[in-house]
């Protein structure tokens, strides 16, 4: 599996993980042992930014994925 | 979404609840109260039971007695919700127990207090030799052999999950139970239980999606992800898999439910449960675009291998 399968299946899987890509994505890449060239960066901020937007159409800032909120 | 009637009677058994436990045993009601903060607010018990997303289990049967009479008697409504609201107390600690939850032990004697408030309230209106009560233990018993049935589960298919996984909130229709029987309709709990019945489906299905990661982790089985073993290929993670299929696989059961549920409560006499209906499908479905949408964003990950890693 690549490096890049991991750092999907982790942030789809780690809330707090996602919380760190999109604050600190060089950090982030770091944790997970991959080099965090300009242009990763670029390509992460760009993809945690289009999460952003998607969260905002539904006027709320929320973690998407860790947060179908059904409460039980 | 709620009337302030309504709000103002779920409020009242609420904070009733626990006024209650604290005037009978501090010790207990200082213990639970902890277990509830992870849960809610505990000052405000009534948020937990009247969130947006939450089972509608103290408005089923206020909208049931609405469609029967024209209006609500308070009193027996707020003795419902109250008993409803100990019932619940008891099977949300049994469960998270069973669900391998970090609870304190110390928590565990307010279970006598909650079961016997669950029980008791309903002495009120039925005498011990009414049919309510045969109701009452069917739908009890249910809750309860679908709890033990379900933690057994292994691997769970369409048919587990609706017989078993989706029947553990069957005891929420005792209060629905309860109005049939005092106002002597009952041959409407039939109709409104089987729309509990389906509800319970929708409800558990979202319940699993919003927990699958965290349900995966500490290796307990779901139909979404009995599903993921079924379905991902041989070298495909449950996350990738839930990226691809299962967010949309989960959200095409749930809206398949929810047509049934609709259909259903259209024959209820109840414009205010049919209201409700369709703002929940309308909020599950942006909800769950914006997170098959979500997954998909993030699938961009899976191309960063061709980006350069060397810097220049």
């Amino acid at each position: 599996m690549s490096q890049f399968q991991d750092l999907y299946n982790r942030v789809l899987s780690d809330a707090q993980f996602r919380s760190h890509l999109a604050s600190d994505p060089a950090d982030a890449l770091q944790s997970v042992g991959i080099t965090p060239t300009d242009d990763l960066v670029a390509a992460i901020n760009s993809i945690v930014a289009n999460v952003e937007e998607i969260g905002k159409d539904l006027g709320a800032d929320i973690d998407l994925i860790g947060t179908v909120p059904f409460a039980t | 979404m709620w009337t302030s009637d309504f709000f103002l009677t779920a409020r009242s058994a609420a904070r009733r609840a626990l006024a209650d436990l604290e005037l009978n045993s501090p010790l207990l009601a200082g213990r639970a109260s902890k277990w509830l903060a992870s849960r809610c607010n505990p000052d405000q018990p009534e948020s937990y039971f009247t969130h947006p997303q939450a089972v509608p289990i103290l408005a089923l049967p206020w909208w049931l007695e609405t469609s029967i009479r024209g209006h609500v008697d308070v009193t027996f409504q707020a003795d419902l919700m109250y008993s409803t609201i100990n019932g619940y107390y008891f099977a949300r600690i049994v469960d998270d127990l069973m669900d391998g939850h970090n609870i304190d032990c110390t928590v565990l004697p307010s279970l006598y207090f909650f079961i016997m408030k669950f029980h008791n309230t309903y002495h009120k209106y039925f005498g011990r030799t009414d049919s309510f009560w045969s109701e009452f233990e069917r739908l009890l018993m249910e809750t309860a052999d679908s709890a033990a049935a379900d933690c057994a589960l292994e691997d769970i298919g369409a048919t587990a999950f609706v017989q078993v996984s989706a029947r553990k909130s069957a005891a929420g229709a005792i209060p629905m139970a309860a109005v049939c029987y005092l106002y002597k309709r009952a041959e409407l709990l039939a109709p409104w239980e089987g729309l509990f019945r389906l509800f319970g489906c929708w409800h558990q299905m979202g319940d699993d999606l919003a927990d699958w990661s965290d349900d995966s982790e500490n290796g307990r089985r779901t139909w979404l992800l009995s599903e993921a073993d079924r379905q991902r290929s041989a070298n495909e993670s449950i996350p990738a898999w839930m990226g691809r299929v299962g967010f949309q696989w989960a959200f095409e059961k749930m809206e398949g439910w929810m047509e049934e549920i609709l259909a259903a409560g259209e024959g209820l006499n109840s414009p205010e449960l049919v209201s409700y209906l369709s703002q929940r499908r309308e909020s599950c479905r942006r909800e769950v675009t914006a997170l098959v949408n979500t997954a998909a964003a993030y699938a961009k990950l899976l191309q960063l291998d061709y980006v350069p890693q060397v810097q220049p």
